[in-house]
């Protein structure tokens, strides 16, 4: 359930390790990788400004190439990206790409929208994504909720924090315990300042 | 009786005679009176006083030289109470301001000639020497460094007469070089001279043989080393690979931390527009809300399936 | 046997002059000598001796200064003892030579005439009629030749002292005065008041020995006419005698 983890280093190597071996790397493929990693890390802080113009950046440098494949993976993990954090929409930057991805890109598209499957790492965002995928397919349990609040706050990632919590705040005011509720929402005034 | 009439007396004898006897006597006069001016009877003069230890040399009249004009003069040489001598001169009052409080007096005596008495004067600006003042005097005497030269000369021949006779070191000496050069001349030559004996000197020529089959033996692997290190193949091919290789990595390197350089740039410029940003949290907020709404009939799913319970789904941290 | 005899008359001679001096010596300390006449003997005795020859000596030891200052002089600066040549000059010639040769001169000029004249007044009997006549000879004859004598001697050389030191200060310096200083303190260096002192005296005695020497020999001849020869030869003998005494005298005075 990594893919992310995996498309990201995945992503990562064929930059990087495709150069590696005798070449020199090549320059688009370091900024590239270097600035999906930067948007990734911001994007989940909450840093919404700066990891945009990263993921710009990144998606500049791998249009350079003419290469669909590798643009439309950056679109995905932007997708992923944006599903641990609970924005589901549909990918429109994947869509546009759709000609040129591969079996693998179009697969884990699917996945992302909660359709198909995918064994991904342990890492985090994996296992956070994982939790999106399954509330998207409704298949979430109020285990998989906690355990994705603790892996946002473990990592300190305020926007997937901030919106699970906000799932367990709904939760809770919907059952109607407005104590928990509360608990709840000073977290999040906690989180948000 | 009166002789007259040898020769007639001419009328103005008495004229001419008194002529003569006033101009002689004028002569006389002025004469005298030039000796007197000579001798600065005339002169105010002060008194100056030397004290030596020996006034040999020293004359009545001589003259007290300043740089080499003659500006005293001795009147009169004593010996004074503690046995030394006193010369005392007189300087004309003129001449008395080249002498200060500070002037040096010397007398000299060379090997030939009588003695000279010098003053120096180091400051001129020093206050004047005043009237009879008492200075002792830096005695140079060349006669009596000549005894001394021939007690030193005389000693030094002595010396010289010692080191080079019978029982001198010179002759030791001698005996030591003929000693030497004969065992130098002897079967070992320089060899055996050096270390005295001929059983040492055998021993070192056995030794520098064993040196020399030694390095006759190591020649062979020298050029055995030299193979293996220097030839084809060898050490230092490898080596010079190894080092290629080095330079590559090192190159790529040098790109790679040219790259992270970059990035840090982009991350700072980055981060200069992110300050504003990340203070933004009230939009993230509102953002993360907006999206939840979105989510929120999943949730209702998640509601109907799943009952909330608080202390199994809250988990406090 | 003969020889023997001259030499006891010769230390007789000597002893008749000097009694002859010491008794001159009294006579001229006695005023009575010192008349209008005496006064005129010796001012005529003055005036042969001296005034005539004063010019002529003064310009033969002017001359005679000059060539031995140039031989003293350029002697001296070849050895390098150019400082001690006019010292030299001065000791040599002014203090010993000029007063000699003016004794000398002198001596040679009236010294012999002086031996003759008192011989004749011997030999005419003058002296036994002044004897007789209770008028002192000394007094009236010889004490003026002496003290004209003494007087003329001392004017010459004096004179030619000062003109001989003048030609000395010319041949060493030139014409120019920056030598005067210089000149001054050898002068002072020689003529101290014992080299002027001795000087006086040495002049005075050559003076009088000039007269008293002649005076005695001429009274030392008898009444016959030929003891006037024999009186001017020992006269000049032992007056040239005695001036070199006196001049040995006064060098061991001086410098011994």
């Amino acid at each position: 359930m990594a893919l992310p983890a995996r498309f990201r280093d995945s992503l990562a190597l064929i930059l990087l390790a495709a150069g590696c071996g005798g070449t020199q790397p090549l320059e688009w493929q370091a900024n590239a990788a270097s600035a999906m990693q930067s948007f990734q890390r911001h994007y989940l802080s909450g840093e919404t400004a700066t990891a945009e113009a990263e993921f710009k950046s990144a998606r500049t440098e791998l249009a350079r190439t003419g290469r669909a494949d590798l643009v439309a993976r950056a679109e995905l993990v932007r997708c992923a990206v944006r599903t641990a954090s609970l924005e589901f929409d549909d990918c429109p930057g994947f869509e546009a790409l759709r000609y040129g991805a591969r079996a693998e890109e179009l697969a884990y598209a699917d996945y992302l929208a909660g359709k198909g499957s995918h064994r991904g790492g342990d890492d985090p965002l994996s296992r956070l994504v994982a939790q999106a995928v399954s509330l998207r397919s409704g298949a979430i349990t109020p285990g998989g909720i906690s355990a994705a609040v603790d892996i946002a706050s473990d990592q300190g990632w305020r926007r997937p924090l901030l919106a699970w919590l906000g799932v367990q705040e709904k939760r809770a005011a919907d059952a109607g315990d407005s104590e928990t509720a509360a608990r709840i929402r000073r977290r999040i005034d906690l989180i948000s300042g | 009786m009166e002789r007259d009439g040898f020769s007639p007396i001419p009328k103005n004898l008495q004229f001419r005679v008194g002529l003569l006897l006033g101009l002689a006597i004028m002569v006389a006069g002025g004469f005298i009176l030039y000796a007197l001016y000579a001798r600065g009877t005339f002169e105010a003069t002060q008194r100056l006083t030397l004290v030596s230890d020996n006034a040999e040399g020293v004359s009545l009249g001589m003259d007290l030289t300043f740089s080499g004009f003659p500006i005293g003069r001795v009147v009169r040489i004593s010996l004074a109470d503690d046995g030394r001598a006193r010369i005392e001169l007189e300087v004309p009052r003129k001449d008395a301001r080249w002498l200060r409080v500070t002037s040096i007096f010397t007398l000299e005596r060379g090997i030939v000639g009588g003695a000279r008495i010098r003053a120096f004067s180091g400051n001129l600006q020093d206050p004047p020497l005043p009237e009879g003042a008492e200075r002792p005097v830096l005695r140079g005497d060349t006669q009596e460094e000549i005894p001394r030269m021939v007690a030193t000369l005389r000693s030094t021949l002595e010396n010289i007469e010692q080191l080079t006779g019978p029982g001198g070191s010179l002759q030791a000496s001698l005996a030591n070089l003929r000693a030497a050069t004969e065992r130098v001349s002897g079967r070992h030559g320089a060899l055996g001279a050096v270390l005295g004996n001929d059983e040492d000197a055998k021993k070192v020529v056995a030794a520098i043989e064993r040196a020399n089959a030694l390095l006759a033996s190591m020649s062979g692997v020298v050029a055995k080393t030299d193979q293996r290190v220097l030839g084809p193949g060898g050490v230092v091919e490898g080596t010079q690979r190894a080092v290629d290789q080095a330079n590559a990595i090192l190159g790529e390197l040098r790109e790679s931390l040219k790259r992270v350089d970059k990035i840090l740039a982009d991350a700072q410029s980055v981060a200069g527009n992110a300050k504003a940003a990340t203070q933004d949290l009230g939009a993230l907020r509102a953002e993360v809300d907006a999206s939840l709404r979105k989510v929120n009939g999943l949730i209702d799913e998640v509601n109907r399936k799943w009952p909330f319970q608080r202390d199994s789904e809250i988990r406090l941290p | 046997m003969s020889a023997l005899g001259d030499t006891f008359a010769w230390f007789r001679a000597w002893g008749r002059a000097a009694l002859f001096a010491s008794a001159a010596a009294a006579a001229a300390l006695s005023l009575s000598a010192y008349t209008a006449r005496t006064r005129a003997l010796a001012m005529r005795e003055i005036y042969f001796n001296a005034w005539h020859v004063l010019p002529g000596f003064t310009l033969f030891m002017a001359l005679l200064g000059f060539v031995v200052i140039r031989v003293t002089i350029g002697l001296a600066r070849d050895y390098g003892l150019a400082q001690f040549a006019l010292e030299l000059v001065f000791r040599a010639v002014v203090l010993e030579l000029i007063p000699l040769m003016a004794a000398f001169y002198v001596a040679l000029r009236s010294g012999s005439a002086m031996v003759t004249e008192v011989a004749m007044m011997r030999v005419s009997g003058e002296l036994d009629e002044l004897f007789a006549a209770h008028i002192d000879p000394y007094e009236r004859e010889f004490v003026p030749r002496i003290a004209a004598a003494a007087i003329s001697v001392f004017a010459l050389t004096i004179v030619s002292c000062t003109v001989v030191m003048c030609v000395a200060y010319l041949v060493t310096y030139g014409a120019n005065p920056s030598g005067l200083d210089e000149f001054a303190r050898t002068v002072a260096r020689v003529f101290g008041p014992r080299a002027i002192a001795g000087f006086m005296l040495k002049s005075f005695l050559f003076g009088a020995a000039v007269a008293v020497i002649p005076i005695a020999a001429g009274l030392d001849a008898t009444r016959e006419r030929e003891s006037v020869s024999d009186a001017v030869m020992g006269g000049m003998v032992r007056l040239f005698v005695t001036l070199a005494l006196i001049e040995l005298l006064s060098l061991v005075a001086k410098y011994v």
